[in-house]
C-alpha cells in the first residue's frame, strides 16, 4: 500500500527541511566550506538517510 | 552564519523522487516546540501551492509521486522569499547555527588539542623506544633486513707477489733466508720466525737532531707518506716496535690459525712500507759511516720482515687453492673467474656466509658453495623469515614497554587545571591507569600508523570518552581508510570530501536521534 498524497508531501518536506539542517550546520566547517558543493550536496544526503535509517534501528 | 533560505533544496530533487518510498518515516519531535511549530507553518506554506484534489488521502505512486516530490521541493523552496516565513526560517536557522558552532568545537578539540597532544606523545614514545633499543642493545636485531652486502674484496695475489719478483723469486728469497728449500707450508714461517737472530728487533740510539734531519729528507721524497715514513724509522730505530709488528703481523694470526688476518697483515706489511724502504735505502743521509752501517743494518732487518710478508702470501696462496672464501669480507681472486663461469654470484657467497656460523680460517671451497647453493637459498630464506618474525615480536614489545611508560608520566604530569574537580593527580593516576592497559594491549605494531591510532584511543577514552570528539575521530578513521584503500594517496579533494562526510555525519546523527522521531 502505497503513501497517501497527504503524506509524501508531508514526508518529502521533513526531508527537505532535515537536509537544509544538516547542510546549513555544516556550511561554516573548515574543508566543508570550500569542498565541491555537487559532492556535498550527495554527502549530505547519504547522510542523512544513513543517520534515519540507524535511528530507525 | 547559516542561512537556509540561500541553499537550493531543490537539487534533491533526483534523489528524493527515486528513493522517497523507500526511506524512513520522519517527524519532528512535537516536545521542541518551536522547531515543531515553524516545521508546521511551513508544510502549510507548501500544502498552499497544491489544490484540494492534492490534499486527499488517497494512495500515490509512480510518476505522479515524482511529480509531487518535485512540486513539495519547489514550494518549499519558493517560501525561502516569502516574508511571511521569515520567522520560521529563523528557528531552524538558529537550530543550525547551534549545530554548526558545537561541531567546530568538536573538529577544533580534534585539530587542535587531541592532535598536538598524539603528536607530542608520538614524539616522546619515539624518544623511549631508541633509548630502550640502545639500552638493550637491540639494534641489530630490530634494523631492518636488506640484502646481504655482496661487495667482497677481492684477493689479487699477483698484484703482491709480483712486487717481489714473482713466484720464483719469492722461493729463492726464502732460501736464502733460511737456507732450507721452501715447502710452501705454514710451517716455513714458523721455520723463519724462531731463526736465532733474526726477526729481532734492536734499538739505535740516534740523536734527535738526526732523526728530524732523516725525517726530513724522507718526506722531501714522499710527501704522501709522513705517517708510513715515522712508522719505517720507529721500525728500524725502536726494538719494541719492530718486535711488536713480528709479533702483531705473524705470530699471533699463526697461533691461532687466523690466516685470514694473516693475510690483511701481510698485505698492509707491503702497502705501507715496502717504497717507503726502497726510498730510504737511496736517500744520502749526513751521518758518520758507522752510523750509516748501523742504520742499514736496521734497514735490513725491517726489509727481512716485508720480504717474509711476501713469501707468507705466497704460502697463503697455496693455502688457500680452491677455496673461494677467504673470510666474511674477502675472496680469493684466483677462484672468482671459475667460480662466476660456473653460474655462481656474489650474492651466494653472502648467503652462504650468512648461513655459515664461522668460516673456517683455511676458507670455503669454491665447489661446496656451488654444491650447496640451492640448499643454502632455502635455508637463507627460513632466516630472513624468521629473523623478520623475531624482529617484529622484539619491536611490538619495546613499543608496549615504552608506551606504558610514556603513558604513565603523561597521567602523572597532567595539569591540575585540567583534572576534574576535587579529584586529587594520585586518585585521577589510579583511577586511570588501566586506560594504559587497554590501549597498550591492542597495540599490534606494523608501523606508525597503529602506535598513533593507539595513542589517539588512549587520548580519547580519558579525555572524551562517548563525546562528539570520539565519534568525530572514529568516523574520520574510517572516512580515511575507505579513501585511503582507493587510492593510497589522499590528495586535498579527498580531505574536503573527509571533513564533509564526517561533519554532515556528526549533524545528520544529531538531528536524526534529537529532533527528529524516525518510523
Amino acid at each position: 500500500m502505497g503513501m497517501t498524497k497527504k503524506q509524501l508531501i508531508r514526508k518529502t518536506l521533513a526531508y527537505a527541511i532535515s537536509l537544509d539542517l544538516v547542510k546549513a550546520s555544516t556550511s561554516n566547517i573548515g574543508r566543508v566550506k570550500t569542498s565541491d558543493q555537487l559532492i556535498n550536496t550527495n554527502v549530505v544526503y547519504d547522510s542523512l538517510v544513513q543517520a534515519t535509517k540507524q535511528a530507525k534501528k | 552564519m547559516a542561512d537556509i533560505t540561500k541553499i537550493d533544496t531543490t537539487v534533491n530533487e533526483l534523489m528524493l523522487k527515486d528513493q522517497i518510498a523507500q526511506l524512513p518515516e520522519l517527524n519532528f519531535r512535537s516536545n521542541i516546540v518551536d522547531i515543531a511549530s515553524a516545521v508546521d507553518i511551513l508544510a502549510n506554506g507548501v500544502s498552499m501551492e497544491f489544490n484540494e484534489d492534492d490534499l486527499t488521502n488517497e494512495p500515490v505512486e509512480g510518476e505522479a509521486a515524482e511529480e509531487m516530490v518535485k512540486k513539495t521541493l519547489a514550494a518549499y523552496q519558493k517560501l525561502k522569499s516569502n516574508d511571511d516565513y521569515e520567522s520560521c526560517f529563523v528557528t531552524l536557522n538558529k537550530l543550525a547555527n547551534k549545530l554548526g558552532a558545537n561541531l567546530i568545537t568538536t573538529f577544533n578539540a580534534l585539530q587542535y588539542k587531541v592532535k598536538p597532544t598524539v603528536d607530542e606523545l608520538k614524539a616522546s614514545l619515539d624518544g623511549k623506544i631508541e633509548t630502550i633499543i640502545e639500552s638493550k642493545k637491540l639494534q641489530h636485531k630490530v634494523r631492518p633486513l636488506t640484502e646481504p652486502n655482496t661487495n667482497f674484496k677481492v684477493m689479487h695475489w699477483d698484484t703482491y707477489l709480483n712486487k717481489f719478483g714473482g713466484t720464483e723469486e719469492l722461493s729463492n728469497m726464502f732460501k736464502d733466508m733460511c737456507h732450507i728449500p721452501p715447502s710452501y707450508f705454514m710451517s716455513d714461517i714458523d721455520y723463519a720466525l724462531a731463526m736465532d737472530g733474526k726477526f729481532v728487533g734492536e734499538s739505535l740510539e740516534l740523536d734527535a737532531d738526526a732523526k728530524v734531519d732523516i725525517e726530513r729528507r724522507l718526506t722531501a721524497s714522499l710527501p704522501q707518506n709522513r705517517d708510513e715514513v715515522r712508522e719505517v724509522m720507529n721500525l728500524a730505530f725502536d726494538a719494541y716496535e719492530y718486535n711488536s709488528l713480528v709479533f702483531n703481523a705473524f705470530k699471533d694470526p699463526l697461533a691461532h690459525n687466523e690466516f685470514s688476518k694473516l693475510t690483511q697483515m701481510c698485505t698492509t706489511v707491503i702497502d705501507r712500507y715496502q717504497n717507503v724502504l726502497t726510498v730510504f735505502r737511496k736517500t744520502p743521509l749526513d751521518v758518520t759511516t758507522p752510523v750509516l752501517e748501523s742504520i742499514h743494518a736496521r734497514l735490513d732487518a725491517v726489509d727481512q720482515v716485508i720480504k717474509l710478508a711476501g713469501y707468507t702470501l705466497l704460502v697463503l696462496r697455496n693455502q688457500y687453492r680452491d677455496n673461494l672464501v677467504m673470510s666474511d669480507e674477502e675472496v680469493n681472486g684466483d677462484e672468482v673467474a671459475d667460480f662466476e663461469n660456473d653460474g655462481g654470484t656474489m650474492l651466494d657467497i653472502a648467503k652462504h656466509i650468512a648461513v655459515t656460523p664461522s668460516i673456517p680460517a683455511s676458507g670455503v671451497a669454491t665447489a661446496k658453495i656451488l654444491e650447496m647453493k640451492a640448499q643454502v637459498a632455502e635455508r637463507y630464506a627460513e632466516m630472513s623469515h624468521q629473523y623478520i618474525t623475531d624482529a617484529g615480536m622484539i619491536k611490538e614489545q619495546v613499543t608496549k614497554d615504552a608506551a606504558r611508560q610514556i603513558l604513565k608520566s603523561y597521567l602523572e604530569s597532567v595539569s591540575p587545571d585540567d583534572l576534574p574537580e576535587d579529584t586529587p593527580i594520585n586518585e585521577f593516576i589510579e583511577a586511570n591507569e588501566n586506560k594504559i592497559d587497554e590501549a597498550v594491549d591492542n597495540l599490534n605494531v606494523n608501523g606508525d600508523f597503529h602506535v598513533e591510532n593507539m595513542l589517539y584511543d588512549f587520548v580519547m577514552q580519558l579525555w572524551y570518552r562517548d563525546s562528539s570528539v570520539h565519534k568525530a575521530h572514529q568516523l574520520f578513521g574510517i572516512e580515511t581508510v575507505k579513501l585511503f584503500n582507493l587510492s593510497k594517496e589522499l590528495s586535498s579533494k579527498d580531505l574536503q570530501t573527509i571533513d564533509s562526510t564526517v561533519a554532515n555525519s556528526l549533524a545528520a546523527n544529531f538531528i536524526a536521534s534529537k529532533i527528529l522521531e524516525v518510523k
